[in-house]
């Protein structure tokens, strides 16, 4: 959903960033390079197709039921430039974090890191805790939730898709957090 | 179009290494490294293309006009909305297909430029052009109508003869391809402009 794709994005980035601490604080700028490309990988091949899954599949959930353009998109020029948008809201915000982690690690407040993206975590529940009427109701356009047409969350195929893009990106973050983690141990004791 | 775009990411970031062998050769030379600095900065460009050039210029072509983008090869891309998830998995399935592509073509280029086969570049990534061009042009006519599926192959009472051409602008199609090539071409002209202009300082 668009209002928790933001926080996650900025997640993300941050905990890439806690990753991969000891080569950010170094100044080789090889490490900084490779942390830079890894960050900008993870948020185009990971993250961007998880709200591009949503937006063409179940658009009106994705966007929070808020508008009715989205339900129209084909044929229309301007209603389908918000595809470059999308693209902004996800690589965007996951660079920002990035950006943002290590900033406050080459600051030693690493600490800090930490507790932001425990924060975007704690308001992602919170968002989802307080749209929890329009996130676990789900209907296929801005009309029929009008009209209160709704079928439930955990009902397939929504349910289905749901999950496995959940998995993807959750399962990429972790493995993706060790592998930097390891590689990161590794130049630490080399150096 | 997505028989074009797939490609495309791995033809850039081939070139892209094409382009900056002096660079890159004198990088890893001196660094000593499998993977120095400016293997990542490199990297860093193609993905960036490949995420925000030829992604987003496919995907909003994939949004706004889906026969068309696919050259009718399948009903699917037109049937996303609420269709269920295997559908809806196809645009991003696209996206990822592009960010891997360009990501591949880097690596391999790469591999090829440091291990002493850089002969081996220009021709695949030529080869990979003339190949997708064939495949495209073997698809005539359908890069110059816009409709849908069932009137490209004239199911469920549907004709070819009812599709419009691309040319007379219907749906605002021909302005928003036009938008998008200007797009792409500036930050083609843009990528190898900058390239060369590092290989040559």
């Amino acid at each position: 959903m668009l209002a928790i794709d933001i926080p996650i994005a900025l997640l993300a980035g941050q905990a890439l960033a806690e990753s991969g601490k000891n080569m950010l604080k170094s100044d080789d700028p090889n490490q900084h390079y490779f942390m830079k490309s890894i960050v900008l990988l993870f948020a185009v091949f990971f993250i961007t197709p998880v709200p591009f899954y949503f937006f063409l599949g179940w658009p009106a959930w994705e966007v929070n039921f808020l508008w009715r353009w989205q339900d129209h998109i084909h044929d229309s020029p301007i209603k389908a430039a918000v595809s470059f948008a999308i693209f902004l809201f996800t690589v965007g915000p996951t660079y920002i974090g990035f950006l943002i982690g290590k900033y406050w690690l080459r600051k030693g407040q690493d600490v800090l890191v930490r507790i932001g993206y425990i924060l975007m975590a704690v308001l992602v529940g919170v968002i989802v805790y307080v749209t929890r009427d329009i996130t676990f109701n789900i209907a296929s356009t801005y009309d029929k939730f009008q009209a209160e047409e709704f079928y439930s969350f955990w009902s397939h195929p929504f349910f289905t898709g749901w999950l496995l893009v959940t998995i993807y990106f959750w399962g990429a973050l972790f493995v993706c957090y060790l592998c930097i983690r390891k590689k990161d141990k590794q130049y630490s004791d080399a150096v | 179009m997505v028989q074009i775009d797939i490609p495309a990411a791995f033809v850039v970031s081939m070139l892209s290494i094409d382009l900056g062998r002096k660079v890159l050769k004198e990088g890893a030379e001196k660094s000593g490294e499998a993977k120095p600095a400016i293997y990542y900065r490199y990297l860093f460009r193609s993905v960036f293309f490949a995420g925000f050039v030829i992604a987003p210029a496919g995907i909003y072509l994939l949004s706004g006009w889906p026969g068309w983008e696919q050259i009718y090869w399948s009903k699917r891309f037109e049937e996303v909305m609420h269709t269920g998830w295997v559908n809806a998995l196809l645009p991003a399935l696209f996206v990822m297909a592009i960010v891997f592509a360009g990501y591949y073509g880097h690596t391999l280029g790469y591999r090829w430029l440091v291990s002493g086969k850089a002969k081996y570049l220009r021709p695949t990534y030529i080869g990979v052009l003339v190949a997708v061009s064939i495949v495209v042009l073997s698809c005539y006519p359908s890069f110059f109508l816009m409709g849908t599926y069932d009137q490209y192959h004239n199911l469920n009472d549907q004709t070819r003869e009812s599709m419009a051409s691309v040319w007379s602008n219907p749906y605002g199609f021909s302005v928003a391809w036009i938008t998008v090539m200007i797009y792409f071409a500036v930050a083609m002209a843009y990528l190898i402009l900058t390239i060369r202009k590092e290989n040559r300082g």
